[in-house]
Formats: structure tokens, sequence, C-alpha cells
């Protein structure tokens, strides 16, 4: 087998296939126990499924985690599964009003522990950290609130054109393998928005919001501070939820779905035209084009 | 990557305690100037892509009656790496590879030194992107001496191969995991 052959095959195994089985896997399972006189509707279910999913693509993608982690990178399957569990309680009691201090708690964490080695110095001073902390917590609130009020597909095609954005644009900005890592978020979320387009009672509750965010967030986080991801297109990218307020009107399901996919791609179109620009910027002066060799793509080893 | 210039510059040291030199526990200090920490690449066979770390620092100690009481101490600065080509050296410094921002320095400190030959194996941990795996390189020394000024100087040269992702470089693929590290590693006398 050629290396593009190989290539594509890794590519879709780890970004569609093991995320898929895991996650109609672990959504069978969960819909199939019975549980006696509750509800059809199963939030939890679908929050596990995501969770499971989300952790396995991180793993598939990038490298199974050292525990305790090494590379920070390494928090984010465990917090793809750990992060998303107080959501699950916070559903049991939905009158207790946690909300934004759990969100607020799970940014704190993500932060925190994604950027430890660094936190305070040159690249993660704390007005950085607490404004990248404001975007995300704000973020978070908005696709919780957006949850209650549109269907299930909705708001997880709308997270999905969000995690392209934020792939592409982490791509485009020299940070390949977590623009990878942001793609499996993409792909999860879009298998989610057909599981629950099909399966109605896969609910997407706080806790579903939840597991996608921290996959989402984490990733941007990484990027922003560790790789070259720029902060303006990161937080443009990471606004693309904002774009399912359009859907609301709608009553329908897959209409409501395409039209905040679509309307959602805007600021992520955004975002990755706009960390083109400052790529391209950035290595202008730097360019020096043989002759007759084609220019490099995003710089990698095998770019030329 | 300093760890890999820590262990060059280690390994190189080592070399010297293993001259035979009468005077014990000599202490060399790294002369950056005249060290260099290079790494090759494979690029899909056609040639090979050659790094460079910039900035070494560290010192080693030879005693060259017993080698075994040699010490090694080398530490590169990642975000000095460079490949003639600003946005690899950019790749290769992020989160894809070495992380500079997480990771700043490689470096590498002996654990123990043998002697192979006319060469010396220098055992030692490598620390590259905060895993450290011990690791032995075979390093050969070259001439000790003063130079025009009166400086007693000495130097090694060596080289291992590595497979990135036991450091956990991930790297993105298909660039190949295996990577060869050469290191020419020169020290001045401390005075």
């Amino acid at each position: 087998m050629d290396v593009g052959t190989q290539l594509k095959l890794d590519a879709f195994l780890h970004l569609i296939l093991y995320p898929a089985l895991a996650l109609t896997g672990v959504a069978a399972a969960g819909l199939s126990v019975r549980r006696g006189a509750t509800t059809p509707e199963r939030p939890g279910v679908l929050a596990v499924s995501l969770a499971v999913a989300l952790a396995v693509s991180w793993i598939g993608i990038v490298a199974f985690p050292t525990i305790p982690p090494v590379d920070t990178r390494d928090w984010a399957p465990i917090f793809a599964v750990a992060l998303p569990l107080p959501f699950l309680l916070l559903e049991q009691r939905p009158r207790l009003g946690l909300l934004a201090p759990l969100a607020a708690l799970a940014v704190l964490v993500m932060l925190r522990l994604y950027l430890a080695p660094i936190l305070g110095g040159e690249y993660a001073a704390h007005d950085r950290v607490a404004q990248a902390g404001g975007v995300l917590l704000f973020v978070w609130l908005v696709v919780d609130r957006l949850a209650t009020f549109l269907p299930g597909p909705t708001i997880l095609a709308s997270l999905c054109s969000t995690a392209i954005g934020a792939s592409l644009a982490a791509v485009l900005s020299g940070t390949a393998l977590i623009g990878q890592a942001l793609g499996g978020v993409a792909a999860v979320a879009g298998l989610a928005s057909l599981l629950t387009w099909r399966l109605p009672r896969l609910t997407v509750g706080r806790s579903a919001v939840a597991a996608v965010n921290v996959a989402l967030f984490g990733g941007v986080v990484y990027a922003h501070f560790y790789g070259d991801l720029p902060a303006g297109p990161a937080a443009v990218a990471l606004l693309g939820p904002l774009g399912a307020l359009a859907a609301l009107p709608l009553r329908t399901v897959v209409p409501a779905t395409l039209l905040a996919a679509a309307v959602s791609a805007l600021p992520a179109a955004g975002a990755v035209l706009w960390a083109k620009s400052l790529s391209d910027a950035k290595h202008a002066v730097e360019a020096t084009p043989t002759p007759g060799v084609p220019a490099q793509d995003w710089g990698s080893l095998m770019g030329k | 990557m300093k760890s890999t210039l820590r262990t060059l510059a280690l390994a190189l040291s080592s070399s010297a305690l293993f001259s035979g030199a009468a005077v014990a526990a000599e202490t060399y200090t790294v002369d950056n100037g005249h060290t260099a920490v290079l790494f090759f690449a494979d690029h899909f066979g056609f040639s090979k892509v050659v790094g460079r770390f910039l900035q070494t620092s560290g010192e080693f100690a030879i005693d060259g009656a017993n080698p075994a009481n040699s010490k090694i101490s080398l530490e590169l600065k990642v975000d000095s790496l460079t490949t003639n080509d600003g946005k690899r050296d950019e790749h290769l410094k992020g989160p894809d590879f070495f992380n500079a921002k997480q990771f700043p320095t490689a470096t590498f400190v002996s654990t123990g030194v043998k002697k192979a030959g006319d060469a010396f194996d220098v055992t030692g941990d490598l620390t590259i992107h905060g895993v450290k795996k011990s690791v032995t390189v075979k390093v050969k020394q070259n001439k000790k001496g003063q130079d025009p000024w009166g400086t007693t100087r000495t130097g090694f040269d060596g080289e291992i191969s590595l497979n990135r992702n036991d450091f956990g470089v991930s790297g993105v693929p298909p660039i190949p995991a295996d990577i060869k590290l050469w290191f020419s590693v020169e020290g001045a006398l401390k005075k």
C-alpha cells in the first residue's frame, strides 16, 4: 500500500470509523438498558456516547495519553470523559442552578491544567488566559441555552461547523496534529447529529453539550497557546454556535439543522480566511522560493 | 533537543575521560561556538532534512584514570532549532513536534561511561519533550590540547538513532519516526 493510500485509510479509520463505532455502540448499549417507568429520553446516553467517541478519536489521531500527563495535551481524552460527568448529575437536578458555576469550573480546570507549564509566562499571561476563559464560558452558556430551544441534530450540526472551522484554522496556522484532532471533534459532532436525527430518544442535554464543548475548547486552547493559532481567528471560530440562532424560528428538524450548520459555517469560514491571511503575512518576508520548485504548504517536513 | 545536545556533550566529554589523561576530574565547559548537534530525517528517500540546534550549553568532567567517574550534562534550547526553512522550523518547534513553549529544553545527563574499543559507550538520561529515556551513545574522543591562546580543550563526536515516538514527539504522518542525531562537542577546561 502506498503512503497516500495508507494516509487516507488512517484518516478514515481514526476520524470516522472508530469514533462512529464508539458513538453508536455506546448509544445502542445505553438505549437498550431498560429503566422501568423512567422517561424515554436519555440525555445521559448521548453524553456518554460522545465522551467515549471523542476520547477514541483523540487517541487515534494524537496518541494514547501518558498518565499522569507529560504533555498537557494528554489531558484531552481524560477531560473528554471526566468533565461532562458533573453535568450528568446536573441533568438529574436541573433546578439547582449550577450550570454557570460548573461550566466556569470546567473552563478553569481546562485552562489550569492545559497551560500549567506556561501559565503566567510570556505565552500565557494571566490577562490572556482570563480573556480566553471569558470567551469559552460565554460560548459554553450560549450553546447550552440554544440546546434547550433547538432540536438535538441542529445544535450538534452547528457545533460540527464550528469545529470544522477551528480545525482548518489550526491547520493553516501550522498546528496540523491538533487541527486533525479538531477535525475529529467535527466528525463526532456530525455523526451525533445524524444519530440524534434518526434516534430522537437520544436527546441533547447539558452533559452532551459539555462533552463537545470540552473537546472543542481544549483543541482551540492548545492550538492557540502552544501553537500559532492567533487569538482573533480562534475567537471567531468559537463564535460559530451563534449561527444556530438563525434556526430558532424554524419548526422542522432538517431545515433547521441545515440552516444552523450553514450559518455557523460563516464565522468558521471567516476564522479560516483570517488565519490563512495572518499565516501568509507572517511568512511572506521569509519565503525564499527556489525557481522551479513548488511552494511549501504549511511547513511540514514533507511539505516540499 | 537540549537533552540530545547534553547527551552529545556528555558523550564527548566522556571520550576525553577515556583518553587516559593523568588529571582527574577535569571539567570542561561546552563551547557553543564549536559545538554542533544535528539531526537528520529522511525525506521520502529523496534527501535528508538536516536540522541544527544553535544554542547548546553544559559541561563535562573528565577522569582520565577512571572513565566511570566521568560526568556529562548537556542542554539544548529547542527554540534555537533551524532547518533553513522558517515555516518548517515553526512547525517543528510547535505542538506537532517538540512543543518548544511547553518543553523549552532537551537535556542529557550521563549515568555511566564504559570503554568500547577505541570509543566509549556513554549511558545517560536523555529528556526530549518532557520524556526521559535511558540511552547509550557511542562517542569518540577528538584531540585534547591547548588552543593558540593557551586554553586546554578537548572534544568528542558521536551519533545515536532515535525513534521520536519514544519521546512523545508525535509529528504528522507520513513523516518518518526514525531520526539520527549527530554531534560534535568541544569544551574548554574550566579554570
